[in-house]
């Protein structure tokens, strides 16, 4: 009871000070990140010939227009580009989160003979690399061409992503572990049942940046793949986007071209947006509480 | 206190076992206790070696006249040839110079930049008001650097947004990007706007594994909200933001062209011509393939070379490090 | 997007001349494809695969059952809202014309092209046919390599009409750049009928703004200066470029073709044959300082460097520019745009510069000759039965009616003659539900580029009047490609250290000459300028230049 009301009596002039000082400061970042996006959005609704035209802050479309959208949808192609993007997410995701978990267990755990030089391996592929042509080959040597595996597996594990788990788990006191081992239990079920519970935001984090990084990858397909109707959706938007760009091929104006780019930045990023809030929740305190008991 | 006892024994029984058998049977003993362990990571070497390490046999490209016709291996050995170019070329040391700069600037202030949104956000007691601002501080990651350039581009021109807010505060107009002490801030700040909130994610989800009781303990104790801040949450987060600073540390030579060619004028070349940039403006001449390679191995090294030694330092500090 | 936007921008920029062709009267003395048949005669080289006589030219559609595969990167590709060759109507068309199968193959979408065409020589398999941008040098290498046909001893027998037009005396150029240095040909090249081809954009002003001013069109350089600072007396307007013209080119100036040069960091061949490059002649200097001193008085748009085409749209629109620099189709557009505003403006394309009345000018061509830079080459994968036959049906392309179908489809299903003879669009490619260019990419083959010669006349049915006239004035009195210097065939040694020392003068060249347009260093500093050009090896350049210059020519 008194811890309470001193706790109550405690908020005061410095915490108003600091408060407000954090509201300002986030209001700015608020309003600075805004207008660009909220100019993005804007000129994906309006004409094209409004978006050059138009004068002063751009706030509300001088025309509302669905052209752009209607076509970036209206070719098939996008629907196909959806579909293939989830088949790859579905392939990709499960396997992204279970080699970076061990990794990253691996990497966090002490004591073995040849952590450093197999980590050594792993750090090496972050930094060398043989450039597209010898990748190709590889590709074709492995008979991967045209495939979707030759989108999932190169980028099945990132080393970068297992560093950031590998953090994540050592910051779960051993004496977890510990107690663990001595009950019998194998690291395997050590992973599994006391270490990814209490990593969750972290988890969250990388399955993010996975959905993400796999979403906005384009290059991979770009050359393994061969037939259209295999292309993510990244690929198809891209071809979209060349198909109307200003200078086609010195032919005359595309009456689409300025609006057109807007609205595959609004398609592309709109998936994400709406997964995020489901991840948010992940990012709330007080996932620790209780679970370290002496 | 049972516990503690029996993990004693546990430690002990292990060195004994270490000492009293020999090297041979130490491995057999490694092998033994951490099986499943070198198993789990078994499928992941297997990926790195076949996409990987497979086609890693391209960095001799850096040492031979590349012609895709004739593949690597009959491709024809020059050496050292493109290194001694890079190296020989009036312009190395600047665009060295440049590239560290930026890279220099961006850590100074592209890095902690994330930390400091992180946390204000955790300050922040509206949950809701958190949530909008941090859904609309990572969107603009989402929109591609051509875009964001053009949009720069469009801000900086003579009747441009920020010229117009200049001339009402009573200056001139002019065109920003032409002019070379602006480059810097325009290209750091611009970074910064767009990697604020997504970068701000990782250390959001640190901040969440923090031990709530902690903040509890330190309000009993008379604690304000700034010393909090200061003894409990950042060296919560402390390990994060060692581990992303040594990587980052690592990719200190690796400033991008994409943008820079984005943004650049001959008039601010002498600031903004970097490494990248300018191996791309020679690979339009031809003979891309060597010379960008060459010079791209010579700065996976240096990065190798940056990473260790963050490393070790970062060790020496008393963080975990890499390995 | 890897290196692709300069690139890919040079690369548009370079097919962007492929839309038009030649302002000639009456179109009808395009080509006349003699048949060479009787000149051939001996030499028959590899007989015994066909006992057709030798340069015969054979009738179409031919009788094989032979299916070629042709990869054309992203040209003579289908029409928005065709999925597969077989619907299109010209490709389809093709096969019927000809009788051969076409297995038509293009870049994946949305990737990058160059990528792709690297790419394609690593797979296992190759197509019979390449369309793409082969230089000489790369060529070399492909023969050597075993890759490609050499087609020498070919053509003259099986592709008769483009032989033809190879020797035609009017074509010495072209002739000269579609081959190697030892006179071995390796492709059917791609052609533009003409200039009005390679002009694809230009200056406009504001003729309204003119007759208020009580001026004339401005013809010399001195005009430009009269009428521009008149514009920014009057109406605060000044000159709009946009910036990839001049990135593209490395240097500055760019558009104003008078002093005989318009791209600044390039090689130039002066009256004497030698290989120069702008910097160093002392037209350089005047040039310069005519040109910082528009600058100063603030007559150029400082936005240039970095507009783009939008940009100096945008500036057109809001009367903040009173002459502009700019694509044919963005000019088009600035027109469209000041009739719905209805604010009076009268825009009109203006020739280039000159340095005095009557001098010529020199334009913003990208190419020396005729030859877009683009080839079809057969690869061995290709037996030599199959290379007779490919070779016949590129041949086609050359032949009269071959060409028309390439460039306008069939006639009376995609265009009509008029009265004089020019062809015309039907309606049903001009009111296609996607555009004119999406009805063009269905019935012809040539909206970008292809291995036939893409006419003038083509252009000129594709373009509306007004930038008919704006080609045609840009094009007065232009001297073309006439100091321009051909693509060169370096050794590879020679190449490197081309590259070597050439990056750091480009970029110099670049920095240097920019700070004396914006006068950041005065004009006066030019010979300090130079002579550093020199301490950086600039006559090592040059004469590895004029050796393989010299060499060319005797060819």
């Amino acid at each position: 009871m008194k811890a309470i009301a001193r706790k109550k009596k405690k908020r005061s002039v410095q915490d108003w000070i600091l408060d407000s000082f954090i509201y300002v400061v986030l209001t700015v970042i608020l309003l600075v990140c805004l207008y660009p996006i909220w100019y993005v959005i804007v000129c994906s609704f309006s004409n094209s010939s409004d978006v050059i035209q138009h004068t002063g802050l751009y706030l509300w479309p001088d025309s509302f227009n669905l052209e752009a959208y209607g076509k970036v949808f209206e070719n098939t192609m996008v629907q196909r580009g959806f579909r293939n993007t989830l088949l790859i997410l579905a392939c990709s995701l499960p396997l992204n989160l279970i080699l970076t978990l061990f990794c990253g267990y691996f990497m966090a755990c002490k004591n073995m003979v040849f952590k450093k030089p197999i980590v050594f391996i792993m750090l090496f592929t972050m930094y060398f690399g043989g450039g597209m042509i010898p990748g190709y080959i590889n590709m074709m040597e492995l008979n991967l061409l045209d495939s979707m595996w030759s989108l999932v597996l190169p980028s099945a594990i990132s080393i970068y992503n297992s560093i950031i788990c590998k953090t994540a788990i050592e910051a779960i006191p051993e004496s977890l572990s510990e107690s663990a081992y001595i009950d019998g239990a194998n690291d395997f079920q050590i992973l599994v049942k006391i270490i990814t519970p209490l990593i969750k935001p972290t988890l969250a984090v990388l399955l993010l940046y996975y959905l993400v990084g796999q979403w906005n990858s384009w290059f991979a397909a770009s050359i393994y793949l061969k037939t259209e109707s295999k292309l993510p959706l990244q690929n198809v938007l891209r071809y979209i986007l060349m198909e109307n760009s200003t200078t086609n091929l010195g032919e005359e104006y595309n009456e689409y071209a300025a609006t057109i780019k807007y609205a595959i930045i609004v398609v592309s990023s709109l998936p994400i947006m709406c997964v995020y809030p489901f991840l948010q929740k992940y990012f709330t305190k007080g996932v620790m509480i209780g679970a370290v008991k002496g | 206190m049972n516990d503690k006892n029996k993990r004693r024994q546990a430690v002990s029984v292990k060195a004994e076992g270490r000492r009293a058998r020999g090297m041979g049977s130490y491995l057999a003993r490694d092998f033994k206790r951490n099986k499943l362990k070198y198993l789990m990571v078994i499928p992941i070497l297997i990926l790195l070696f076949l996409f990987c390490y497979r086609p890693m046999y391209g960095i001799l490209i850096a040492f031979k006249r590349y012609r895709p016709v004739l593949g690597v291996w009959d491709s024809p050995w020059v050496g050292f040839q493109y290194f001694e170019q890079f190296f020989r070329d009036p312009y190395c040391w600047r665009l060295f110079r440049n590239t560290l700069s930026i890279s220099g600037l961006s850590l100074l202030f592209e890095f902690p930049a994330p930390i400091l949104l992180a946390l204000l956000l955790n300050e922040v007691r509206s949950r809701k008001y958190k949530k909008v601002v941090q859904t609309v501080s990572y969107m603009p990651h989402f929109i591609s650097t051509v875009v964001v350039c053009g949009m720069i581009t469009t801000f900086c021109a003579s009747d441009g947004l920020f010229n117009n807010i200049i001339e009402t505060f009573g200056g001139t107009r002019s065109n920003l990007l032409l002019n070379k002490d602006l480059f810097y801030p325009i290209y750091v700040i611009s970074d910064i706007w767009k990697g604020i909130g997504w970068d701000s994610i990782i250390y959001l989800a640190a901040l969440s594994g923090i031990d709530q009781e902690q903040y509890e303990a330190a309000r009993i104790d008379g604690a304000n909200r700034l010393q909090q801040i200061f003894h409990i949450t950042l060296p919560g987060i402390l390990p994060t933001v060692s581990m992303l600073l040594i990587l980052r540390i690592g990719s200190l030579l690796s400033v991008g062209y994409e943008k820079i060619i984005l943004l650049y004028q001959p008039t601010t070349y002498e600031v903004a011509d970097v490494i990248s940039s300018y191996v791309y403006r020679r690979g339009l001449m031809g003979g891309e393939f060597s010379y960008g390679t060459a010079v791209g191995l010579f700065n996976s090294i240096v990065s190798i070379i940056l990473l260790l030694t963050a490393n070790k330092v970062s060790k020496k500090m008393g963080q975990s490090g890499l390995f | 997007m890897k290196k692709q936007l300069l690139k890919k921008m040079f690369a548009l920029l370079l097919a962007g001349t492929m839309v038009m062709g030649l302002a000639a009267c009456g179109g009808d003395d395009t080509q006349e494809p003699e048949n060479p048949g009787t000149e051939q005669g001996e030499e028959p080289g590899n007989e015994g695969t066909d006992d057709t006589a030798e340069g015969e030219t054979i009738s179409y559609p031919m009788e094989t059952d032979t299916e070629l595969s042709y990869w054309c990167g992203q040209f003579i590709d289908l029409a928005e809202d065709v999925d597969t060759w077989q619907d299109s109507p010209f490709h389809s068309g093709l096969v019927d014309k000809t009788g051969v199968t076409i297995d038509w193959r293009w870049a994946t979408a949305g990737s990058d092209v160059g990528q792709a065409y690297q790419l394609l020589w690593v797979d296992q398999e190759l197509p019979n046919m390449v369309f793409y941008q082969i230089s000489s040098n790369e060529a070399r290498t492909l023969l050597n390599d075993g890759l490609i046909w050499d087609l020498t001893e070919y053509l003259p027998k099986y592709a008769p009409n483009y032989w033809a037009w190879l020797n035609d005396p009017a074509n010495e150029a072209e002739r000269r750049e579609a081959m190697l240095d030892d006179g071995t040909f390796y492709s059917v090249a791609s052609v533009k009928e003409g200039l009005y081809g390679q002009v694809y954009m230009g200056p406009m002003i504001r003729q309204d703004w003119l007759e208020e001013c009580n001026l004339e069109m401005p013809v010399t350089l001195e005009d430009w200066e009269t009428v521009l600072t008149a514009f920014k007396e009057n109406y605060n307007a000044n000159l709009s470029f946009f910036a990839a013209i001049m990135r593209a080119t490395g240097g500055i100036a760019s558009g104003t073709g008078a002093y005989g040069f318009a791209n600044t960091a390039d090689f130039r061949v002066d009256d004497d044959g030698n290989v120069v490059i702008p910097q160093i002649m002392p037209e350089y200097k005047e040039m310069m300082e005519i040109l910082a001193r528009w600058w100063e008085e603030g007559l150029v748009d400082v936005d240039s460097l970095s507009n783009t085409q939008d940009a100096v749209r945008q500036k057109a629109l809001a009367e903040s520019a009173g002459i502009v620099f700019a694509e044919a189709g963005i000019c088009d557009q600035i027109i469209k745009d000041a009739e719905a505003e209805g604010n009076g403006a009268e825009w009109v394309g203006v020739s280039f510069p000159r340095t005095a009345a009557g001098e010529p000018t020199s334009e913003i061509g990208v190419t020396a000759t005729r030859l877009t830079g683009y080839h079809t080459v057969i690869t061995t994968q290709t037996s030599e039965e199959d290379l007779i036959t490919a070779l016949r049906w590129l041949d086609y392309g050359w032949t009269e009616e071959g060409q028309m179908y390439w460039n306008f489809g069939d006639e009376g299903v995609s265009y009509t003659l008029d009265e004089e003879g020019n062809p015309q669009w039907t309606d049903l490619v001009m009111n296609d539900p996607l555009g004119n260019y999406n009805g063009r990419r269905k019935y012809c083959g040539v909206t970008a580029s292809a291995s036939v010669v893409q006419l003038t006349a083509y252009g000129e049915a594709c373009n509306s009047e007004v930038v008919d006239n704006m080609i045609k004035t840009w094009m007065d009195n232009t001297e073309g490609g006439a100091h321009r210097r051909p693509s060169l065939q370096l050794s590879e040694e020679d190449n490197d250290r081309y590259v070597e020392l050439w990056t750091p003068i480009t970029t110099y060249i670049s920095e240097e000459s920019l700070k004396m347009l914006t006068g950041e260093t005065p004009v006066s500093n030019l010979d300090a300028f130079v002579d550093e050009l020199y301490d950086m090896g600039l006559q090592e350049v040059l004469d590895i230049q004029q050796q393989y210059y010299d060499e060319y020519m005797l060819k």
